[in-house]
Protein backbone atom coordinates (compact mmCIF):
# COMPACT_ATOMS: atom_id res chain seq x y z
CA UNK A 1 0.00 0.00 0.00
CA UNK A 2 1.40 3.57 -1.06
CA UNK A 3 2.20 5.92 1.78
CA UNK A 4 -0.15 8.60 2.64
CA UNK A 5 -3.19 10.30 3.61
CA UNK A 6 -6.41 8.56 2.39
CA UNK A 7 -8.54 10.96 3.76
CA UNK A 8 -8.96 14.74 3.32
CA UNK A 9 -8.84 17.54 5.95
CA UNK A 10 -12.23 17.94 7.56
CA UNK A 11 -13.58 15.00 5.95
CA UNK A 12 -16.20 12.99 7.92
CA UNK A 13 -15.02 10.02 9.45
CA UNK A 14 -16.31 7.24 10.84
CA UNK A 15 -14.73 4.43 13.58
CA UNK A 16 -12.59 2.31 12.33
CA UNK A 17 -11.90 4.26 9.04
CA UNK A 18 -8.65 3.86 7.79
CA UNK A 19 -6.71 7.88 7.70
CA UNK A 20 -3.30 6.99 6.41
CA UNK A 21 -1.26 4.11 5.68
CA UNK A 22 2.71 4.44 6.59
CA UNK A 23 5.11 6.17 8.89
CA UNK A 24 4.47 9.72 7.18
CA UNK A 25 1.81 10.10 9.43
CA UNK A 26 1.21 10.49 13.39
CA UNK A 27 -2.18 9.21 15.05
CA UNK A 28 -3.54 11.99 16.97
CA UNK A 29 -6.23 12.36 19.46
CA UNK A 30 -8.96 9.65 18.98
CA UNK A 31 -6.92 7.44 16.33
CA UNK A 32 -4.49 4.60 16.68
CA UNK A 33 -1.89 2.85 14.64
CA UNK A 34 -2.06 -0.58 13.56
CA UNK A 35 0.47 -1.92 11.50
CA UNK A 36 1.64 0.78 9.31
CA UNK A 37 -1.85 2.36 9.07
CA UNK A 38 -4.00 4.42 11.36
CA UNK A 39 -7.49 4.56 11.84
CA UNK A 40 -10.51 6.65 13.71
CA UNK A 41 -11.76 5.71 17.07
CA UNK A 42 -14.58 7.55 16.23
CA UNK A 43 -17.44 9.42 14.74
CA UNK A 44 -15.71 12.92 13.99
CA UNK A 45 -14.11 15.06 11.69
CA UNK A 46 -10.39 14.33 10.70
CA UNK A 47 -8.07 17.52 11.23
CA UNK A 48 -4.89 17.46 9.55
CA UNK A 49 -2.11 19.72 11.62
CA UNK A 50 1.64 18.86 9.91
CA UNK A 51 2.11 15.23 9.99
CA UNK A 52 -0.57 14.67 13.00
CA UNK A 53 -4.07 13.76 12.50
CA UNK A 54 -6.50 13.96 14.61
CA UNK A 55 -10.17 14.04 14.89
CA UNK A 56 -12.59 16.93 16.42
CA UNK A 57 -15.57 14.25 17.64
CA UNK A 58 -18.78 15.35 16.88
CA UNK A 59 -20.47 13.68 20.00
CA UNK A 60 -19.30 11.52 22.87
CA UNK A 61 -19.13 11.64 26.50
CA UNK A 62 -17.40 14.68 28.52
CA UNK A 63 -13.52 14.28 29.45
CA UNK A 64 -12.53 15.93 32.55
CA UNK A 65 -9.57 18.49 32.37
CA UNK A 66 -8.24 20.24 35.41
CA UNK A 67 -9.34 23.79 34.94
CA UNK A 68 -12.65 23.51 33.28
CA UNK A 69 -15.22 25.40 34.63
CA UNK A 70 -18.50 22.68 34.82
CA UNK A 71 -21.34 23.00 36.38
CA UNK A 72 -23.23 20.85 38.60
CA UNK A 73 -25.72 19.05 40.73
CA UNK A 74 -25.18 18.13 44.47
CA UNK A 75 -26.92 15.48 45.27
CA UNK A 76 -25.24 14.02 48.68
CA UNK A 77 -23.87 16.25 51.58
CA UNK A 78 -21.22 14.95 53.11
CA UNK A 79 -19.28 15.66 56.38
CA UNK A 80 -16.47 17.11 54.59
CA UNK A 81 -18.26 18.58 51.57
CA UNK A 82 -20.68 18.48 48.61
CA UNK A 83 -20.79 15.04 46.30
CA UNK A 84 -22.01 16.86 42.75
CA UNK A 85 -22.87 15.08 39.37
CA UNK A 86 -21.16 16.45 36.47
CA UNK A 87 -22.74 15.09 33.49
CA UNK A 88 -20.03 12.34 33.09
CA UNK A 89 -20.11 8.58 34.81
CA UNK A 90 -18.72 9.49 37.87
CA UNK A 91 -19.43 11.47 40.90
CA UNK A 92 -17.11 15.01 41.87
CA UNK A 93 -16.41 16.15 45.17
CA UNK A 94 -16.42 19.80 46.57
CA UNK A 95 -14.94 19.96 49.70
CA UNK A 96 -15.79 22.45 52.81
CA UNK A 97 -12.67 24.49 52.54
CA UNK A 98 -13.22 24.77 48.53
CA UNK A 99 -16.39 25.67 48.64
CA UNK A 100 -16.28 29.55 49.99
CA UNK A 101 -13.92 31.99 50.66
CA UNK A 102 -16.08 32.55 54.27
CA UNK A 103 -14.86 30.25 57.03
CA UNK A 104 -16.99 27.60 57.73
CA UNK A 105 -17.68 26.86 61.25
CA UNK A 106 -16.82 23.41 62.37
CA UNK A 107 -20.22 21.19 62.75
CA UNK A 108 -22.20 24.14 61.07
CA UNK A 109 -25.11 22.83 58.46
CA UNK A 110 -23.94 22.43 54.91
CA UNK A 111 -26.84 22.08 53.57
CA UNK A 112 -27.85 25.72 54.51
CA UNK A 113 -24.88 27.12 52.13
CA UNK A 114 -25.37 24.34 49.17
CA UNK A 115 -28.80 22.50 49.58
CA UNK A 116 -29.13 18.83 47.73
CA UNK A 117 -30.56 19.49 44.11
CA UNK A 118 -28.90 23.11 44.19
CA UNK A 119 -26.99 23.39 41.04
CA UNK A 120 -23.20 24.96 41.05
CA UNK A 121 -20.67 26.44 38.35
CA UNK A 122 -17.43 24.99 39.76
CA UNK A 123 -14.10 24.21 38.48
CA UNK A 124 -12.63 21.31 38.67
CA UNK A 125 -8.94 21.71 40.30
CA UNK A 126 -8.11 17.67 40.10
CA UNK A 127 -8.65 14.96 38.55
CA UNK A 128 -7.45 11.44 39.38
CA UNK A 129 -6.39 8.26 36.41
CA UNK A 130 -10.31 7.09 37.42
CA UNK A 131 -11.51 10.00 36.71
CA UNK A 132 -12.38 10.89 40.24
CA UNK A 133 -13.01 14.49 40.24
CA UNK A 134 -12.23 17.47 42.73
CA UNK A 135 -14.57 20.51 42.37
CA UNK A 136 -13.16 24.67 43.98
CA UNK A 137 -16.18 27.26 44.12
CA UNK A 138 -13.58 29.66 45.69
CA UNK A 139 -13.16 31.88 42.08
CA UNK A 140 -15.11 35.10 42.07
CA UNK A 141 -16.77 33.66 38.51
CA UNK A 142 -17.88 31.04 40.11
CA UNK A 143 -21.18 30.60 42.20
CA UNK A 144 -24.53 28.74 42.88
CA UNK A 145 -27.13 29.05 40.54
CA UNK A 146 -30.28 30.81 41.61
CA UNK A 147 -33.68 30.96 39.07
CA UNK A 148 -33.17 30.70 35.27
CA UNK A 149 -32.84 27.29 33.64
CA UNK A 150 -30.16 25.07 32.79
CA UNK A 151 -29.92 23.44 29.55
CA UNK A 152 -28.01 20.16 28.83
CA UNK A 153 -25.93 20.00 25.82
CA UNK A 154 -23.40 17.61 23.76
CA UNK A 155 -20.11 18.40 25.84
CA UNK A 156 -17.92 17.88 22.30
CA UNK A 157 -20.64 20.89 21.42
CA UNK A 158 -19.48 23.28 23.82
CA UNK A 159 -16.51 25.42 21.65
CA UNK A 160 -19.16 26.18 19.03
CA UNK A 161 -21.44 27.53 21.55
CA UNK A 162 -18.89 29.67 23.27
CA UNK A 163 -16.88 30.50 19.59
CA UNK A 164 -13.96 32.24 19.21
CA UNK A 165 -13.08 34.46 21.79
CA UNK A 166 -17.13 34.07 23.00
CA UNK A 167 -18.39 35.24 19.89
CA UNK A 168 -20.97 32.95 19.61
CA UNK A 169 -22.49 33.21 23.46
CA UNK A 170 -21.77 37.02 23.60
CA UNK A 171 -23.98 37.34 20.23
CA UNK A 172 -26.82 34.99 21.73
CA UNK A 173 -26.66 37.36 25.22
CA UNK A 174 -27.46 40.47 23.03
CA UNK A 175 -29.96 39.33 21.41
CA UNK A 176 -31.25 37.27 24.47
CA UNK A 177 -30.67 39.66 27.31
CA UNK A 178 -29.77 36.63 28.84
CA UNK A 179 -26.95 35.58 31.27
CA UNK A 180 -25.36 32.58 30.19
CA UNK A 181 -22.39 30.06 31.72
CA UNK A 182 -21.36 28.01 29.76
CA UNK A 183 -19.91 24.84 31.50
CA UNK A 184 -17.36 22.76 29.81
CA UNK A 185 -19.45 19.64 30.64
CA UNK A 186 -22.63 20.72 28.25
CA UNK A 187 -24.63 21.92 30.93
CA UNK A 188 -25.46 25.55 30.18
CA UNK A 189 -26.94 28.04 32.73
CA UNK A 190 -29.24 30.58 31.08
CA UNK A 191 -31.01 32.90 32.92
CA UNK A 192 -32.75 36.16 31.71
CA UNK A 193 -35.90 38.83 32.74
CA UNK A 194 -38.54 36.56 31.35
CA UNK A 195 -38.96 33.32 30.30
CA UNK A 196 -39.57 34.38 26.72
CA UNK A 197 -36.05 35.14 26.76
CA UNK A 198 -34.80 31.95 28.27
CA UNK A 199 -36.66 30.15 25.80
CA UNK A 200 -34.94 32.37 22.54
CA UNK A 201 -31.86 31.83 24.31
CA UNK A 202 -32.14 27.86 24.72
CA UNK A 203 -33.37 27.76 21.22
CA UNK A 204 -30.16 29.64 20.18
CA UNK A 205 -28.04 27.31 22.31
CA UNK A 206 -29.76 24.37 20.64
CA UNK A 207 -29.62 25.34 16.97
CA UNK A 208 -25.39 25.43 17.77
CA UNK A 209 -25.60 21.94 18.84
CA UNK A 210 -27.81 20.65 15.85
CA UNK A 211 -25.60 23.09 13.56
CA UNK A 212 -22.13 22.51 14.81
CA UNK A 213 -20.62 21.19 11.63
CA UNK A 214 -21.94 23.94 9.54
CA UNK A 215 -19.36 26.71 8.25
CA UNK A 216 -20.68 30.60 9.06
CA UNK A 217 -23.29 29.54 11.66
CA UNK A 218 -22.57 33.13 13.27
CA UNK A 219 -23.54 34.72 10.73
CA UNK A 220 -26.93 32.31 10.67
CA UNK A 221 -27.49 32.58 14.32
CA UNK A 222 -27.42 36.41 13.54
CA UNK A 223 -29.85 36.18 11.11
CA UNK A 224 -32.29 34.00 13.65
CA UNK A 225 -31.83 36.05 16.67
CA UNK A 226 -32.38 39.23 14.46
CA UNK A 227 -35.69 38.04 13.60
CA UNK A 228 -36.52 36.43 16.67
CA UNK A 229 -35.83 38.38 18.98
CA UNK A 230 -37.99 41.18 18.28
CA UNK A 231 -40.80 42.30 21.05
CA UNK A 232 -38.26 41.51 23.95
CA UNK A 233 -37.49 43.03 26.73
CA UNK A 234 -33.74 43.37 26.04
CA UNK A 235 -32.66 44.97 29.21
CA UNK A 236 -30.69 43.08 30.70
CA UNK A 237 -31.10 41.66 34.18
CA UNK A 238 -29.70 43.68 37.45
CA UNK A 239 -26.34 41.76 38.55
CA UNK A 240 -27.86 41.39 42.07
CA UNK A 241 -30.75 39.08 40.76
CA UNK A 242 -28.01 36.96 38.89
CA UNK A 243 -26.69 35.04 41.55
CA UNK A 244 -26.02 34.70 45.25
CA UNK A 245 -22.49 35.44 45.72
CA UNK A 246 -21.04 35.37 49.22
CA UNK A 247 -18.73 38.38 50.49
CA UNK A 248 -15.78 37.59 52.17
CA UNK A 249 -15.87 37.48 55.19
CA UNK A 250 -14.26 40.12 56.53
CA UNK A 251 -15.14 42.81 54.11
CA UNK A 252 -16.43 45.86 54.40
CA UNK A 253 -20.11 46.54 52.74
CA UNK A 254 -19.19 49.14 50.62
CA UNK A 255 -22.80 49.75 49.51
CA UNK A 256 -23.38 51.04 52.99
CA UNK A 257 -20.91 53.60 53.73
CA UNK A 258 -17.99 50.75 54.37
CA UNK A 259 -18.60 50.94 58.40
CA UNK A 260 -20.19 48.22 58.88
CA UNK A 261 -19.25 44.05 58.48
CA UNK A 262 -20.68 42.15 55.44
CA UNK A 263 -24.09 40.36 56.35
CA UNK A 264 -23.29 36.71 57.39
CA UNK A 265 -24.17 34.25 55.16
CA UNK A 266 -27.70 33.40 55.97
CA UNK A 267 -28.90 37.45 55.39
CA UNK A 268 -32.02 38.21 53.75
CA UNK A 269 -31.17 39.35 49.90
CA UNK A 270 -31.41 43.20 49.68
CA UNK A 271 -34.81 43.29 49.00
CA UNK A 272 -34.62 47.33 49.76
CA UNK A 273 -31.91 48.18 47.41
CA UNK A 274 -32.55 45.92 44.23
CA UNK A 275 -35.13 47.47 42.60
CA UNK A 276 -34.08 50.93 43.41
CA UNK A 277 -30.78 49.87 41.64
CA UNK A 278 -32.56 48.78 38.60
CA UNK A 279 -35.18 51.99 37.94
CA UNK A 280 -32.04 54.08 38.62
CA UNK A 281 -30.22 52.80 35.18
CA UNK A 282 -32.26 49.87 33.34
CA UNK A 283 -30.34 49.56 30.96
CA UNK A 284 -26.55 49.49 32.62
CA UNK A 285 -25.47 46.01 30.85
CA UNK A 286 -24.40 44.06 33.67
CA UNK A 287 -20.81 43.83 33.01
CA UNK A 288 -20.80 42.13 29.82
CA UNK A 289 -19.29 38.73 28.82
CA UNK A 290 -18.32 38.07 32.75
CA UNK A 291 -19.74 34.57 32.19
CA UNK A 292 -19.08 32.22 29.47
CA UNK B 1 -37.12 -31.25 -5.40
CA UNK B 2 -34.15 -28.95 -4.06
CA UNK B 3 -34.33 -25.58 -3.06
CA UNK B 4 -32.85 -23.56 -6.36
CA UNK B 5 -34.53 -20.52 -6.48
CA UNK B 6 -35.36 -18.19 -3.87
CA UNK B 7 -38.64 -18.25 -2.20
CA UNK B 8 -38.57 -13.86 -3.17
CA UNK B 9 -36.03 -14.17 -6.07
CA UNK B 10 -33.03 -12.76 -4.55
CA UNK B 11 -30.00 -14.17 -5.93
CA UNK B 12 -27.95 -16.03 -3.54
CA UNK B 13 -25.82 -13.33 -2.31
CA UNK B 14 -28.35 -10.49 -1.85
CA UNK B 15 -29.70 -9.14 0.98
CA UNK B 16 -33.02 -8.54 1.70
CA UNK B 17 -33.49 -4.28 1.17
CA UNK B 18 -31.78 -2.00 3.88
CA UNK B 19 -32.72 1.04 5.77
CA UNK B 20 -30.23 2.82 7.96
CA UNK B 21 -30.90 5.58 10.01
CA UNK B 22 -28.88 7.35 12.77
CA UNK B 23 -29.77 9.57 15.81
CA UNK B 24 -33.53 8.89 15.66
CA UNK B 25 -33.66 9.12 19.66
CA UNK B 26 -33.43 12.45 20.82
CA UNK B 27 -32.54 11.53 24.33
CA UNK B 28 -30.76 8.79 23.90
CA UNK B 29 -26.58 9.54 23.38
CA UNK B 30 -26.77 7.39 20.43
CA UNK B 31 -29.09 6.25 18.39
CA UNK B 32 -29.99 4.23 15.35
CA UNK B 33 -32.86 2.70 13.27
CA UNK B 34 -31.84 -0.30 10.95
CA UNK B 35 -34.39 -2.36 9.15
CA UNK B 36 -33.51 -5.47 6.63
CA UNK B 37 -36.49 -6.82 4.51
CA UNK B 38 -39.12 -7.07 7.44
CA UNK B 39 -36.82 -7.01 10.31
CA UNK B 40 -36.91 -3.88 11.95
CA UNK B 41 -34.20 -2.36 14.71
CA UNK B 42 -34.21 0.52 16.64
CA UNK B 43 -31.22 0.76 18.98
CA UNK B 44 -30.22 3.28 21.69
CA UNK B 45 -27.20 3.55 23.42
CA UNK B 46 -26.66 6.00 27.08
CA UNK B 47 -23.68 6.65 28.96
CA UNK B 48 -20.98 6.27 30.08
CA UNK B 49 -22.45 6.52 33.07
CA UNK B 50 -22.43 5.33 36.83
CA UNK B 51 -22.61 1.33 36.76
CA UNK B 52 -25.58 -0.25 38.62
CA UNK B 53 -25.23 -2.51 40.37
CA UNK B 54 -21.87 -1.07 42.16
CA UNK B 55 -20.34 -3.97 42.81
CA UNK B 56 -20.17 -4.89 38.88
CA UNK B 57 -17.97 -1.63 38.44
CA UNK B 58 -14.82 -2.80 37.37
CA UNK B 59 -11.96 -0.03 38.33
CA UNK B 60 -9.56 -1.26 34.91
CA UNK B 61 -12.21 -0.90 32.65
CA UNK B 62 -15.82 -0.22 31.87
CA UNK B 63 -18.78 -2.18 31.25
CA UNK B 64 -20.89 -2.76 28.07
CA UNK B 65 -24.57 -3.55 29.13
CA UNK B 66 -27.05 -4.67 26.09
CA UNK B 67 -30.78 -5.20 26.38
CA UNK B 68 -32.81 -7.37 23.70
CA UNK B 69 -37.28 -7.31 23.49
CA UNK B 70 -39.06 -7.65 20.83
CA UNK B 71 -42.55 -5.85 21.33
CA UNK B 72 -45.60 -7.67 21.86
CA UNK B 73 -47.10 -7.21 18.31
CA UNK B 74 -43.80 -7.30 16.68
CA UNK B 75 -44.04 -11.52 15.66
CA UNK B 76 -46.48 -13.05 13.11
CA UNK B 77 -49.53 -11.99 15.02
CA UNK B 78 -49.41 -14.02 17.87
CA UNK B 79 -48.93 -12.04 21.00
CA UNK B 80 -45.37 -11.83 22.28
CA UNK B 81 -45.35 -12.11 26.12
CA UNK B 82 -43.26 -9.06 26.90
CA UNK B 83 -40.75 -9.11 29.91
CA UNK B 84 -37.58 -10.68 29.78
CA UNK B 85 -37.22 -14.38 28.52
CA UNK B 86 -34.36 -17.33 28.16
CA UNK B 87 -34.49 -16.22 24.70
CA UNK B 88 -33.59 -12.35 24.94
CA UNK B 89 -31.57 -12.60 27.59
CA UNK B 90 -29.29 -15.15 25.40
CA UNK B 91 -29.16 -12.34 22.75
CA UNK B 92 -28.78 -9.95 25.05
CA UNK B 93 -25.66 -11.89 25.95
CA UNK B 94 -24.25 -12.36 22.13
CA UNK B 95 -24.93 -8.72 21.19
CA UNK B 96 -22.74 -7.72 24.05
CA UNK B 97 -20.08 -9.98 23.31
CA UNK B 98 -20.17 -9.15 19.45
CA UNK B 99 -19.74 -5.48 20.69
CA UNK B 100 -17.19 -6.01 23.39
CA UNK B 101 -13.98 -6.04 20.83
CA UNK B 102 -15.26 -2.99 18.87
CA UNK B 103 -15.85 -0.94 22.26
CA UNK B 104 -12.38 0.76 23.64
CA UNK B 105 -13.55 -0.18 27.26
CA UNK B 106 -10.34 0.94 28.93
CA UNK B 107 -11.28 4.63 28.09
CA UNK B 108 -14.35 4.77 30.68
CA UNK B 109 -13.36 2.52 33.83
CA UNK B 110 -15.89 2.16 36.48
CA UNK B 111 -18.65 2.91 34.35
CA UNK B 112 -21.12 1.35 32.30
CA UNK B 113 -22.54 2.02 28.43
CA UNK B 114 -25.73 0.79 28.18
CA UNK B 115 -27.84 -0.48 24.77
CA UNK B 116 -30.98 -1.14 24.57
CA UNK B 117 -32.38 -2.59 20.75
CA UNK B 118 -36.35 -2.75 20.48
CA UNK B 119 -37.97 -4.51 17.58
CA UNK B 120 -41.25 -3.10 16.67
CA UNK B 121 -41.60 -5.95 13.98
CA UNK B 122 -39.51 -8.87 13.35
CA UNK B 123 -38.86 -11.13 10.31
CA UNK B 124 -35.61 -13.51 11.39
CA UNK B 125 -32.12 -12.04 11.28
CA UNK B 126 -33.18 -9.98 14.28
CA UNK B 127 -29.79 -10.73 16.84
CA UNK B 128 -28.01 -9.32 12.91
CA UNK B 129 -29.76 -6.17 12.53
CA UNK B 130 -29.50 -5.61 16.34
CA UNK B 131 -25.70 -5.90 15.98
CA UNK B 132 -25.99 -3.52 13.14
CA UNK B 133 -27.93 -1.08 14.87
CA UNK B 134 -26.29 -1.16 18.12
CA UNK B 135 -22.27 -0.21 16.18
CA UNK B 136 -24.09 2.30 14.33
CA UNK B 137 -25.68 3.82 17.43
CA UNK B 138 -22.40 3.60 19.79
CA UNK B 139 -20.52 5.03 16.69
CA UNK B 140 -23.23 8.10 16.62
CA UNK B 141 -22.95 8.49 21.27
CA UNK B 142 -19.41 8.83 20.36
CA UNK B 143 -18.27 6.01 22.12
CA UNK B 144 -14.03 5.49 21.52
CA UNK B 145 -14.57 2.45 19.25
CA UNK B 146 -11.74 0.29 17.09
CA UNK B 147 -13.73 -0.72 14.24
CA UNK B 148 -17.29 -1.31 13.07
CA UNK B 149 -19.19 -4.58 13.54
CA UNK B 150 -21.82 -5.45 10.88
CA UNK B 151 -23.64 -8.26 10.92
CA UNK B 152 -25.84 -10.73 8.55
CA UNK B 153 -27.28 -14.87 8.56
CA UNK B 154 -26.11 -16.62 6.17
CA UNK B 155 -26.74 -20.44 6.20
CA UNK B 156 -28.21 -23.50 3.50
CA UNK B 157 -31.48 -23.65 2.25
CA UNK B 158 -31.84 -27.54 1.45
CA UNK B 159 -29.06 -27.72 -0.43
CA UNK B 160 -28.70 -24.26 -1.70
CA UNK B 161 -25.81 -21.65 0.10
CA UNK B 162 -27.56 -18.06 0.43
CA UNK B 163 -27.35 -14.72 2.53
CA UNK B 164 -29.78 -13.38 4.85
CA UNK B 165 -32.62 -15.81 5.13
CA UNK B 166 -35.99 -15.18 5.92
CA UNK B 167 -38.67 -16.55 8.04
CA UNK B 168 -40.31 -18.35 5.19
CA UNK B 169 -36.78 -19.97 4.36
CA UNK B 170 -35.70 -21.03 8.14
CA UNK B 171 -38.97 -22.71 7.82
CA UNK B 172 -38.34 -24.58 4.59
CA UNK B 173 -39.00 -28.14 4.57
CA UNK B 174 -36.36 -29.65 4.36
CA UNK B 175 -32.72 -29.49 5.70
CA UNK B 176 -32.01 -25.70 6.74
CA UNK B 177 -28.96 -24.32 8.93
CA UNK B 178 -29.40 -20.43 10.33
CA UNK B 179 -25.82 -19.26 10.64
CA UNK B 180 -25.61 -15.52 12.25
CA UNK B 181 -22.27 -13.83 12.01
CA UNK B 182 -20.86 -11.07 13.10
CA UNK B 183 -17.66 -9.51 11.72
CA UNK B 184 -15.32 -6.30 12.15
CA UNK B 185 -14.88 -4.28 8.92
CA UNK B 186 -10.53 -4.31 9.05
CA UNK B 187 -9.71 -7.38 10.38
CA UNK B 188 -12.42 -9.64 9.17
CA UNK B 189 -12.57 -10.87 12.53
CA UNK B 190 -16.05 -12.91 13.23
CA UNK B 191 -17.50 -11.47 16.95
CA UNK B 192 -20.73 -13.57 16.56
CA UNK B 193 -20.98 -16.88 15.44
CA UNK B 194 -24.20 -19.69 15.75
CA UNK B 195 -26.13 -22.21 14.37
CA UNK B 196 -29.48 -23.49 14.26
CA UNK B 197 -29.90 -26.85 11.74
CA UNK B 198 -27.43 -29.09 10.52
CA UNK B 199 -24.35 -28.23 7.75
CA UNK B 200 -21.66 -30.05 5.99
CA UNK B 201 -18.25 -28.73 6.67
CA UNK B 202 -17.96 -27.69 2.69
CA UNK B 203 -21.30 -25.96 2.75
CA UNK B 204 -19.97 -23.86 6.15
CA UNK B 205 -17.15 -23.06 4.79
CA UNK B 206 -18.61 -21.54 1.86
CA UNK B 207 -21.50 -20.17 3.98
CA UNK B 208 -18.98 -18.16 5.46
CA UNK B 209 -17.13 -16.80 2.54
CA UNK B 210 -20.29 -15.74 1.16
CA UNK B 211 -20.84 -13.87 5.14
CA UNK B 212 -17.67 -11.76 3.98
CA UNK B 213 -19.17 -10.43 1.37
CA UNK B 214 -22.32 -10.21 3.22
CA UNK B 215 -20.90 -7.98 5.64
CA UNK B 216 -19.56 -5.91 3.70
CA UNK B 217 -22.73 -4.61 2.27
CA UNK B 218 -24.48 -4.40 5.34
CA UNK B 219 -21.29 -2.11 6.28
CA UNK B 220 -21.70 0.64 3.35
CA UNK B 221 -24.97 0.99 4.69
CA UNK B 222 -24.03 1.84 7.92
CA UNK B 223 -21.16 4.06 6.46
CA UNK B 224 -23.73 5.96 4.74
CA UNK B 225 -26.36 6.37 7.14
CA UNK B 226 -23.54 7.86 9.60
CA UNK B 227 -22.09 10.22 6.80
CA UNK B 228 -25.89 11.15 6.39
CA UNK B 229 -26.06 12.19 9.74
CA UNK B 230 -23.59 15.13 9.54
CA UNK B 231 -23.79 15.68 6.09
CA UNK B 232 -22.92 19.41 5.41
CA UNK B 233 -25.49 20.07 3.00
CA UNK B 234 -25.84 23.30 2.88
CA UNK B 235 -29.21 23.46 0.97
CA UNK B 236 -30.60 21.74 4.14
CA UNK B 237 -29.77 24.75 6.21
CA UNK B 238 -32.35 27.10 5.44
CA UNK B 239 -35.09 24.03 5.29
CA UNK B 240 -34.23 23.45 9.35
CA UNK B 241 -34.41 27.02 9.90
CA UNK B 242 -37.84 27.90 8.80
CA UNK B 243 -39.31 24.94 10.70
CA UNK B 244 -37.61 26.69 14.00
CA UNK B 245 -39.51 29.70 12.63
CA UNK B 246 -42.48 27.57 12.35
CA UNK B 247 -42.73 26.30 15.87
CA UNK B 248 -42.45 30.17 16.82
CA UNK B 249 -45.72 30.90 15.13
Amino acid sequence: MANGLVIKHKDLVIPGQQLASGMDYLPGDHTYREGEAIYAKVLGLANLAGRVIKITPLSGPYQPRIGDKIIGKVFDITMSGWRIRTNTAYAAMMNVKDASNRFIRRGEDLSKIIGVGDYVVVKISNVTSQNLIDLSMRDPDLFKIKGGRIVEINAQKVPRVIGKQGSMVSLIKKFTACDITVGQNGLIFIRGKNPENEFLAERAVKMVEEKSHFSGLTEKMQAFLETESKGLDLTMPAREERSERRPRFERRDRDNGGDRPAPRFERKPREAEAPQEKSEEPKAPAKEGGEQ
Amino acid sequence: MAYTERLDGRKVGDLRPMTAKVGVIPSAKGSAYFKIGNTEAYAAVYGPKEVIPRFLANPKKGILKCHYNMLPFSGTGERIRPGNKRRSQEISMVIKEALEPIVDLEAFPNSMVEVYVEFPQTDAGTRCAAISAASLALAEAGIPMKDMVSSVAVGEVDGMVCADLTYAEEAYPGIVSDIPVAMLHNSKEISLLQMDGEITKEALIKSLELARDATEQVYKVQMAALAERYKRDEASAPKAEKTVEGDAQ
